[in-house]
C-alpha cells in the first residue's frame, strides 16, 4: 500500500508531501500522521509540498489550513512550498482565505526561510 | 505631429531606469510610425550610435539594408498590431559599418483608450547563432541526403536546369515537368504575384546567399512549409550564371514549433514583458489599460517567470497605467496575492500622487503591500529585502 | 459509474455521484475533456477546481449524495471548449441570493462553493427548486 503521506525529517523540520486525491479518509490518516511525527520529532519547523497537487479544491485548502493549525498547536512553524501557477490564480480566484499561511516556491527556499526564522526570528520577506 | 507619449503620461525616466539595468538587448520604445524615441545603454552597446544619433529618425536607419526595410517597416508594424508581436530577423548595421544579424520583436504598446500609440522593440545580436547555422546547413548541403532535399539548378533567369530525386519526392514533379520552366512554378500565387522568387535571386546575388522560410506548393496544389537556401553560381570572372536552390520541407516542424510557440505565447505575452533586472527580482510593468483577459495573461505571464528564475520579489510597476480604478486594482491584487503563495513578495511602484489619492478615495485595502514612488527606491527595498548588500551605481540613492 | 457514449466525434461523459470516489472521477473526466478541447493549462485548472467544488456540493448535500455530472464538448464559432452539468434531486437551494454570496455556509464549510466556482469559469447557470433539486451548468472555453 502506498504510504498515504511522505514524510522526511530535514534537521530541525520535517518536509510533508501531499499528494494525490484526498478523500475523508486518507485525510484523517494525513492529520494523524504529521501531528505525531511533528511531536515526535520535536520539530520547530514543516515544510507542506503541494507541487504534486494539480488542483487545489475548497477541501484541500482546507485540510492544509487545518495542518498548518495542528502543526502551529505542536510549537512548530509551518509553510506551504510549490504551489503550482495555475494553482495559485485558481486559489485566488476561488477566494480561499490564504493570508496567514506563509509561503515559498519550493522546498528549497521554504527550507532557507524556515532557518531564517528559527535563527533571528523573523524572515528576510516578511 | 505631437509626441503622444504626453498625453498618456509615460514618463521617459521610467523607461530609462528599467532600459538602462538591461545592457545585454536593444530595448527601445519606437512612435507610432516607428521612429526612434528612447535609446538607452543596451542598444548603444548593440549598434554603437549615441542617442543623439539616433533618436527621432526612423528604426529602418538602423538596417544593413534600409531600403529594404523601409519597405519591410509598415507591414510589420501593422502585423503587431494586429497579432500582438511581429517577429523579424535580419542585417542590421553598427556605426563602424560593421554588420551584425538582429532577431527582434516588436511588440505595440496601447493608450488608455486601447489604441495602440508606439511600439516596444526588444532586439538581440544573434549573429553568432547564424554563422552556426549556415555552417551547419553548408555541412548539410554537402551531405548525400538526396532524398531529404530539393536540389534544383538554375540559369541565370530562373529557369529549372536540373532537377535532383530529392526534388522530385519532394515536390512531385519529374524532371521532365520541370525542365525548362521557370522556378515560379514551385511557388504559391502570392509570391508570384509579389515577384518572390526574382526579388530571392537579386538578394542570392547581393549577398552571396539568400535563405527564407515559406509555403511552396506541389503537383498536387498541396502546400509545404519550406526552408529555402538560393547560392549564385558564378563563372570564373564573377558574373552570375545561375543558382542553386535547396529546398527542405519543414512542415512538421514548423507545426511542432508553431504548437509550443504558441503555447508559450499564450502565457508569456510581450507586451506586458516581465524583466528580470536582478537575481531573484522581477519587475512587472503594467502598462495601459487592463481587461479582464490582458490581466489574467499578466499574472499567468508573471507566475510562470516566478517559477523560472525562482523569484523571491516581484515589482508591479504602475507608473504606466493612465488611470486606477477598482478593477484594476482587483487584478492587481489578485495578482500580488498569487505571486505570494509562489512565494514572491510584491512591491507596488510607480504610484504617483493621483494614484495614490485615487487608491485611498476608492477604500481600495492594499494590506500588506509594501508601495514605492520610483521603480529604483523600489529596486533598494527589494535588495534590502533579500539581504543583498551589494552597493551598485543603479540603485544607489542620488544626493 | 461511469459511462461514456460517442456520438460522432464526440464524447458525453457521464459521472453518477454515489461515493466520494466518483469525486476523482468527476476530476479526471475533466481534465480529459479539457485537454481534448484544447484548454490552456491555467483554464483547464480552474475547470477542475470548480468542477470538484460542484461536484463536492452534490456529494456533501444532496439527498443520499446522489447525482449525475454530465461532461461534453462545446463549439462555438470558433472556440471550442468544455460544458459540464451538475444535477441533484437534493433539497435544492432555498436562498439562491445568499447562496452566490461569499462566505455563506449553512453546513459550516468556507461557503465557497457556488460563488467560487462561478468566478473560475466563463459561463455559470443555476437553477434550483427547493425540495426537488439543482442543476449547474458551467462552460469553460479555449479562448
Amino acid at each position: 500500500m502506498r504510504e498515504p503521506v511522505p514524510m522526511m525529517r530535514m534537521g530541525d523540520n520535517v518536509l510533508v508531501t501531499l499528494l494525490g486525491d484526498l478523500d475523508d479518509r486518507t485525510v484523517e490518516e494525513i492529520e494523524q500522521r504529521v501531528t505525531v511525527e511533528v511531536a515526535r520529532t520535536q520539530a520547530r519547523g514543516a515544510l507542506i509540498d503541494v507541487s504534486g497537487l494539480a488542483v487545489v479544491d475548497s477541501f484541500v485548502a482546507r485540510v492544509i489550513a487545518r495542518l498548518v493549525a495542528m502543526i502551529r498547536l505542536l510549537g512548530a512553524e509551518a509553510t506551504i512550498v510549490g504551489i503550482q501557477p495555475a494553482v495559485a490564480i485558481t486559489l485566488v480566484e476561488l477566494g480561499v482565505p490564504m493570508r496567514h499561511v506563509h509561503t515559498a516556491l519550493n522546498a528549497q527556499q521554504g527550507m532557507l526561510r524556515l532557518r531564517e526564522t528559527q535563527s533571528h526570528g523573523v524572515g528576510h520577506l516578511d | 505631429m505631437g509626441d503622444v507619449w504626453v498625453d498618456t503620461a509615460i514618463e521617459q525616466s521610467y523607461y530609462q531606469q528599467i532600459f538602462d539595468s538591461i545592457t545585454d538587448y536593444e530595448v527601445i520604445r519606437l512612435d507610432i510610425d516607428g521612429g526612434i524615441r528612447s535609446w538607452p545603454e543596451g542598444a548603444r552597446r548593440m549598434s554603437q550610435f549615441s542617442a543623439e544619433e539616433v533618436l527621432g529618425k526612423p528604426v529602418t536607419t538602423l538596417f544593413a539594408d534600409e531600403a529594404a526595410a523601409r519597405g519591410r517597416i509598415r507591414e510589420e508594424l501593422r502585423a503587431a498590431i494586429e497579432t500582438g508581436r511581429c517577429e523579424t530577423e535580419g542585417w542590421r548595421v553598427r556605426k563602424d559599418g560593421s554588420q551584425f544579424w538582429a532577431s527582434a520583436v516588436i511588440a505595440p504598446i496601447t493608450g488608455a483608450d486601447g489604441s495602440s500609440v508606439g511600439f516596444v522593440q526588444v532586439a538581440r545580436d544573434v549573429t553568432e547563432r547564424q554563422e552556426q547555422e549556415f555552417a551547419l546547413r553548408g555541412t548539410e548541403q554537402m551531405l548525400d541526403a538526396i532524398t531529404d532535399y530539393a536540389v534544383i539548378r538554375l540559369d541565370h533567369d530562373g529557369i529549372v536546369r536540373s532537377w535532383s530525386p530529392g526534388a522530385h519526392a519532394l515536390a512531385q514533379y519529374s524532371a521532365a515537368e520541370t525542365t525548362g520552366r521557370h522556378v515560379s512554378m514551385l511557388y504559391t500565387d502570392d509570391d508570384r504575384q509579389t515577384g518572390l522568387p526574382e526579388r530571392m535571386m537579386t538578394a542570392a546575388v547581393r549577398d552571396g546567399r539568400y535563405e527564407t522560410e515559406g509555403w511552396r506548393v506541389r503537383k498536387d496544389g498541396s502546400r509545404f512549409w519550406a526552408n529555402v537556401i538560393l547560392s549564385p553560381i558564378r563563372d570564373l570572372g564573377g558574373g552570375v550564371v545561375g543558382f542553386v536552390e535547396v529546398t527542405r520541407d519543414l512542415t512538421e516542424r514548423r507545426d511542432q514549433e508553431q504548437l509550443v510557440q504558441r503555447q508559450r505565447d499564450e502565457i508569456l505575452e510581450l507586451s506586458t514583458p516581465v524583466i528580470q533586472v536582478w537575481d531573484k527580482v522581477l519587475v512587472l510593468p503594467v502598462i495601459g489599460t487592463l481587461d479582464s483577459k490582458r490581466a489574467s495573461r499578466l499574472t499567468e505571464g508573471l507566475l510562470e517567470r516566478i517559477s523560472l528564475d525562482q523569484a523571491e520579489v516581484v515589482i508591479v510597476d504602475v507608473s504606466g497605467v493612465p488611470a486606477i480604478d477598482t478593477d484594476v486594482a482587483q487584478h492587481l491584487l489578485k495578482t500580488v496575492e498569487a505571486a505570494r503563495l509562489m512565494g514572491a513578495t510584491s512591491i507596488l511602484s510607480g504610484v504617483r500622487p493621483e494614484t495614490a489619492q485615487a487608491i485611498v478615495h476608492l477604500g481600495i485595502e492594499l494590506g500588506t503591500l509594501r508601495s514605492r514612488n520610483t521603480l529604483k527606491d523600489a529596486l533598494q527595498l527589494a535588495l534590502r529585502l533579500l539581504g543583498t548588500a551589494v552597493v551598485d551605481e543603479q540603485v544607489a540613492v542620488h544626493a | 459509474m461511469v459511462s461514456a457514449t460517442s456520438t460522432d466525434e464526440s464524447t458525453v461523459t457521464i459521472v453518477k455521484i454515489d461515493g466520494e470516489s466518483d469525486l476523482l472521477r468527476v476530476r479526471s473526466a475533466l481534465r480529459g475533456q479539457a485537454q481534448q478541447s484544447g484548454l490552456g493549462l491555467t483554464a483547464a485548472t480552474k475547470l477542475v477546481t470548480a468542477g470538484s467544488e460542484l461536484a463536492r456540493n452534490i456529494f456533501r448535500y444532496a439527498t443520499g449524495g446522489e447525482g449525475v455530472v454530465t461532461i461534453e464538448p462545446t463549439r462555438d464559432g470558433g472556440r471550442s471548449g468544455v460544458r459540464a452539468v451538475f444535477a441533484d434531486h437534493g433539497p435544492g437551494i432555498v436562498d439562491l441570493d445568499s447562496a452566490m454570496r461569499d462566505g455563506f455556509s449553512t453546513a459550516g464549510s468556507l461557503g465557497l462553493g457556488l460563488p467560487g466556482s462561478r468566478r473560475l469559469v466563463d459561463e455559470f447557470d443555476v437553477d434550483s427548486v427547493p425540495g426537488r433539486g439543482t442543476t449547474v451548468v458551467i462552460v469553460q472555453w479555449d479562448r
